[in-house]
């Protein structure tokens, strides 16, 4: 019984920082832009916010500073992507790659290998909720979590409000589904895409504070292991609808749940369950791909 | 034409390095030091000195291969990012193997063996994403990025476990047998192995410049549409570019183990990795393989000279990664091309709708 | 007094004068068709006094009073709207989202959630007042063309737009849909509203218009009431000497019984998984031409892409010469001796990004003549290509530079020069004219002709149905992925194909 429940909280714990990441990187997705920075912009956020955090002791400066320096690779990748046209895929690397060297950077001139928050408890930025907490299972799904975790399950429904319901939400998905259509009524199309990278961007501030400060009090280099990736693959399992691809984050979270739980019985291959959730993945997006491409008998491919 | 063409590129790569340059050196001024100092060590002793030059030439060998690996995918617009991974297994295997031979074996045919297990292990790693893309369709660069990170934890656990070298205070595996290493040229740190990427580089040059495949891999990446209506079948030719770049990176990480690691450890390939790095040189050299030499050997230095600024001055070398990083940033943009090219193709969306094309006869 | 009018407005793009001191004038309430051959100026004109060009002399009156506009904008509130022949519409979003588009109705002035309910009473209003057939509550992606267009209208016309502007309204349109425009369009103007379209098919300017502008090289040359006028005028008037629209088909030419070329029962499906090619079979003889008749959208495209090998047929079987091709690539189909001029030049037939020599070998880049153990030659590629441009006066201004630079008529050539070379059995001629000024159609009809009447067989697809009927020995008509009739054009009129092409069957 407890294992199931540990493998049920593990699973909210692991899925929330990709949660946040795939409700961001949605609104560029349906922007038709191809926003794979989200990985560097996590991992930004992570080191920003810890070390924040570190010099002023002050958490909430931390989350604060977090989403200031996720925004800010947000512009960059606006600027050259949408302004200056640059080739999307080549800025998100050219971010991952940067995020990582500035963190590299300072930790090599502070001189420690990662960040850690000594002077609090990661234990008392849980939120208990009382009485829940003692039902068995759900108490381990819905309490004991931080707060961002939280934001980021109620994320889900907020972006598809925004999405679905609002003038917002419907010129992003015009600007990425007939640019000319948005132009011909006087949209100004730049403008949504850049909102549309920002929001991407904030989110992953968010889920850097998250997976850094707020889970574990520190910051190691490239801790953010492949996560925005993942983020990007359940957005293209889900075909950019929130709760779907959401569904496919939670998939992860709770490949990552499995194999952190299990490996406590699985000896010298515990290593190997941490393969799992990118198997699982490429599993689903090979799946997903089939199915799309059932009735496709036209050869060849297009320029993506 | 052409010279305007060629100064385009040549001003298209190298504004993104002086602009990646200036910003490295606010950062190295805000910490306290005198950028230009810094830039003539980095620099100065990985160039032009015989011995730094070698040096320089010995640690772009890998980059060569690792950066055609990407360019031959990412010409045809199929985004391989996978080859940090098929470098990574490459190596492994290439190294495993060059433990395990017998010691009397003939040193050349040794060293062909572990090569050849580098390049096979690479093309079959490579095999995945390339079936999933040709026949089902699936977005091949989610896939090798996600594929990385799963290789990476197997070589993990196979490095800590099976094939441990307990004998070391830390994780690697065995070093290879003598008759499997790459053997010093002179007193620098070259080895054969450069001149097996130069020859590979030769072989990659005819093949993309001159070659039936190099203009199928023009077309598919200009217009797939129009490469499969000509008949290019371009499923083939993606499982064909994909066992090649596949091929190269496991012949990267293999001479890579022979000529310089001897043995896997858990940061066998450096920070970013020599397959990131790879793909850095094949944006700088534009894609093609003589701007790929070029950039491999001009990174190099900087890789080369990032040791020197450890030794000579308080700036940790860190510093060339976020120039790297900086590098590639700016490489997205094409500051001449594109800015003529967007006037160009408004001037042209305008003029030649139907309705307006200037026809030769009107 | 007229509603909007024009002084010697002038647009130049470079050395080249799209537009030379056009004179229109507009009376209110009345259907204008400006009319003229591809390239005379037509959109330009258009594009102008929609505010997506700016003049480059020259002044618009509108309402008699000197305007500027300065985009599409800014001429929907001086009350000009446009529908482009290549809707701007969101397939995901339904008829009314689409109608909505930039003027959403909110729940109120503060909440920043769309008002569902109110939005679609309101379109359902507008559907109405105008008498469109249309249900607000569609996705865009599940109607029809026609429908589409609807949509486009109504978006105009909802933001109270009081000249409409159509370009090229009917080419994407069955018959049937074309007098439902008609009528739509008819009622607007009884509603007031001043209507002008863009076309070159002359029989509906007769039918459709008050008056009628024609625009040649860029000049009008002719502005002419529709009752004291007619199609020949006109068409006269457009080309500027007498029109030879038809090419002689000579009737020496006599049809082989030898078939060459077999399709039987060949079947497809889209993404969706309709089947959009039903049982399709024909055969092409010897020194014959094959004309495909149909209104665009019925299946052509598909049955073109899988004749040319590059969409598979779930069914069916083709066969060149008694040999089965059923579903092979098209480097094999070009080697059994097939000869193939795409549907869309630069999406199929041409990389518009390389360069005039790779592109005359495309196709055949694997032939002896030009390479020899897998490697190109350069020589002989530029040989080629220097010999296409001789035999097929092909003209082009940078001999290194890209075939994106070239006109419709010389980019075809190449095409035509390129798939002639191989000796081909059999040729596939889809939209062979489709963009391609008066000069150059004829040397590409004659070229076909020519090819046929040297026993060769001809398998032409065109939604052009004039050309269709001047060039083939026999005609088939497609109407939802099917044959529905086959008939001889000497022995058929337009109306009868019409009639065929829009799915009524005697």
């Amino acid at each position: 019984m407890d294992i199931i429940g540990n493998i049920l909280y593990d699973t909210v714990y692991h899925s929330a920082p990709i949660i946040l990441c795939v409700i961001g990187g949605i609104f560029a997705y349906k922007a038709n832009v191809l926003n794979i920075a989200l990985e560097g912009m996590m991992l930004i956020g992570a080191f920003v916010s810890t070390l924040t955090a570190f010099l002023t002791h002050n958490i909430a400066l931390g989350v604060l500073f977090a989403m200031l320096a996720a925004l800010a690779f947000g512009l960059v990748f606006s600027v050259l992507g949408v302004t200056f046209k640059g080739n999307v895929i080549i800025i998100g690397l050219a971010l991952n790659l940067l995020a990582s060297a500035i963190a590299k950077f300072v930790l090599v001139r502070m001189n420690t290998s990662n960040i850690t928050l000594s002077f609090m408890n990661v234990a008392d930025l849980k939120i208990h909720i009382p009485v829940i907490e003692n039902i068995p299972l759900l108490g381990n799904i819905l309490s004991g979590h931080p707060l961002i975790t939280y934001i980021s399950f109620i994320g889900i429904f907020v972006m598809w409000v925004l999405m679905y319901k609002t003038k917002f939400g419907v010129y992003v998905r015009v600007v990425g589904e007939n640019e000319d259509a948005a132009k011909s009524i006087g949209l100004k199309t730049d403008f949504y895409k850049y909102v549309a990278i920002l929001i991407g961007a904030l989110c992953c501030g968010l889920a850097g504070a998250n997976l850094s400060t707020e889970r574990l009090g520190l910051f190691t280099n490239d801790m953010t292991a492949g996560r925005g990736f993942i983020a990007i693959a359940a957005i293209y399992c889900g075909q950019g609808s929130p709760t779907l691809s959401a569904m496919y984050a939670v998939v992860f979270g709770l490949a990552r749940a499995l194999s952190v739980n299990l490996s406590i019985y699985a000896g010298p291959a515990a290593g190997l369950f941490d393969v799992i959730p990118y198997v699982i993945m490429v599993c689903v997006l090979t799946a997903v791909s089939i199915v799309k491409h059932k009735n496709n008998k036209i050869r060849g491919f297009k320029n993506e | 034409m052409k010279i305007k063409d060629f100064g385009k590129r040549l001003v298209n790569s190298v504004l993104p390095v002086l602009l990646a340059f200036v910003i490295g050196g606010i950062v190295i001024l805000m910490i306290g030091e005198n950028p230009l100092d810094t830039y003539g060590i980095l620099l100065g002793k990985s160039l032009f000195t015989a011995k730094g030059f070698l040096n320089t030439l010995h640690y772009a060998s890998p980059l060569i291969l690792t950066g055609l690996a990407i360019a031959v995918t990412f010409k045809a617009n199929i985004f391989n990012m996978g080859v940090e991974g098929q470098l990574l297994l490459g190596a492994f295997f290439a190294g495993i193997v060059g433990t395990s031979l017998p010691a009397s074996l003939n040193p050349v045919a040794a060293r062909l063996i572990c090569l050849a297990v580098g390049i096979l292990c690479g093309i079959l790693f490579a095999l995945v994403p390339a079936i999933l893309k040709a026949y089902c369709h699936v977005n091949e660069m989610v896939v090798t990025l996600m594929l990385n990170y799963a290789m990476i934890k197997v070589l993990e656990f196979l490095a800590t476990g099976v094939f441990r070298d307990y004998s070391s205070g830390y994780v690697c595996t065995p070093i290879i047998k003598e008759n499997a290493m790459f053997p010093r040229i002179g007193d620098s740190k070259l080895t054969m192995f450069f001149f097996v990427a130069i020859f590979v580089f030769i072989i990659m040059y005819i093949v993309m410049n001159k070659s039936k495949l190099g203009y199928e891999i023009t077309a598919i990446g200009k217009n797939p549409e129009f490469a499969e209506a000509t008949g290019m079948k371009v499923h083939k030719k993606i499982m064909i570019l994909m066992i090649i770049s596949g091929a190269l990176s496991g012949l990267a990480g293999a001479g890579y183990m022979m000529s310089e690691q001897f043995k896997y450890t858990l940061s066998f390939s450096g920070n970013p990795g020599l397959g990131w790095d790879g793909m850095l040189i094949a944006l700088l050299g534009g894609h093609s393989p003589i701007g790929v030499l070029i950039a491999a050997i001009f990174y190099s230095a900087l890789k080369t000279g990032a040791d020197h600024i450890n030794l000579y001055s308080t700036v940790p070398k860190e510093i060339v990664s976020v120039i790297q990083g900086l590098i590639i940033l700016f490489l997205a943009v094409k500051f001449v091309d594109e800015h003529t090219n967007i006037r160009e193709r408004l001037l042209r969306k305008k003029t030649s709708k139907p309705e307006t094309t200037i026809s030769e006869e009107a | 007094m007229s509603i909007i009018k024009t002084i010697d407005l002038t647009k130049k793009f470079g050395d080249f004068t799209a537009n030379d001191k056009i004179n229109i004038s507009v009376e209110k309430q009345e259907i204008k068709c400006i009319v003229g051959e591809n390239g005379a100026g037509k959109s330009t004109l258009m594009n102008m006094l929609y505010g997506l060009l700016r003049p480059t002399s020259g002044k618009i009156l509108l309402h008699d009073k000197e305007t500027e506009i300065n985009g599409p904008m800014d001429a929907i509130d001086l009350g000009l709207g446009m529908v482009h022949q290549h809707f701007k519409l969101v397939p995901s979003l339904t008829v009314y989202e689409n109608i909505l588009l930039g003027t959403e109705i909110k729940k109120s002035s503060k909440s920043p959630i769309i008002d569902r309910k109110k939005e679609i009473d309101e379109v359902t209003k507008l559907i109405e007042k105008y008498k469109f057939e249309l249900n607000p509550t569609d996705k865009i992606e599940d109607i029809s063309v026609g429908g589409r267009q609807r949509v486009e209208i109504l978006k105009m016309l909802y933001r109270n737009v009081d000249i409409l502007i159509l370009d090229e309204p009917t080419a994407v349109l069955t018959p049937q849909e074309v007098d439902e425009l008609f009528v739509n369009l008819k009622e607007l103007r009884a509603q007031g509203k001043t209507i002008i379209v863009i076309t070159h098919k002359l029989r509906e300017v007769m039918e459709l218009s008050d008056s009628v502008t024609v625009i040649k090289q860029g000049k009008v040359v002719g502005n002419v009431l529709t009752k004291d006028t007619s199609e020949e005028e006109l068409a006269q008037m457009m080309v500027g000497r007498e029109v030879v629209l038809t090419v002689q088909n000579t009737a020496a030419n006599k049809v082989m019984n030898e078939v060459a070329y077999q399709v039987e029962g060949v079947c497809t499906i889209n993404d969706y998984g309709k089947e959009v090619l039903q049982d399709i079979s024909f055969c092409v003889h010897k020194a014959e031409i094959l004309g495909v008749a149909g209104v665009e959208g019925n299946g052509q495209s598909e049955l073109v892409k899988v004749l040319t090998g590059i969409m598979k047929a779930t069914k069916g079987k083709v066969s060149i010469d008694g040999k089965d091709i059923t579903n092979k690539w098209p480097d094999e189909l070009r080697q059994d001796g097939l000869g193939i001029i795409p549907e869309d030049r630069y999406a199929q037939g041409l990389c518009g990004t390389m360069s005039v020599a790779d592109n005359c070998i495309a196709g055949y880049h694997g032939d002896a003549d030009v390479c020899k153990f897998g490697l190109l030659d350069k020589k002989n590629i530029n040989a080629k290509r220097d010999r296409f441009m001789k035999d097929f006066d092909i003209r082009v201004g940078d001999i290194n530079g890209n075939v994106g630079q070239l006109s419709g008529g010389n980019a075809q050539k190449i095409i035509i020069a390129r798939e002639f070379e191989s000796n081909p059995k059999m040729l596939l001629a889809c939209q062979p004219t489709r963009g391609v000024d008066i000069g150059s159609i004829e040397f590409i009809h004659k070229q076909i002709l020519n090819f046929r009447n040297k026993g060769n067989a001809v398998l032409l697809i065109s939604s052009e149905l004039s050309e269709v009927m001047s060039l083939s020995d026999r005609i088939i008509v497609m109407y939802k992925g099917k044959i529905i009739g086959e008939l001889s054009p000497k022995d058929v009129s337009r109306s009868e194909i019409g009639l065929l092409m829009a799915g009524i069957q005697k």
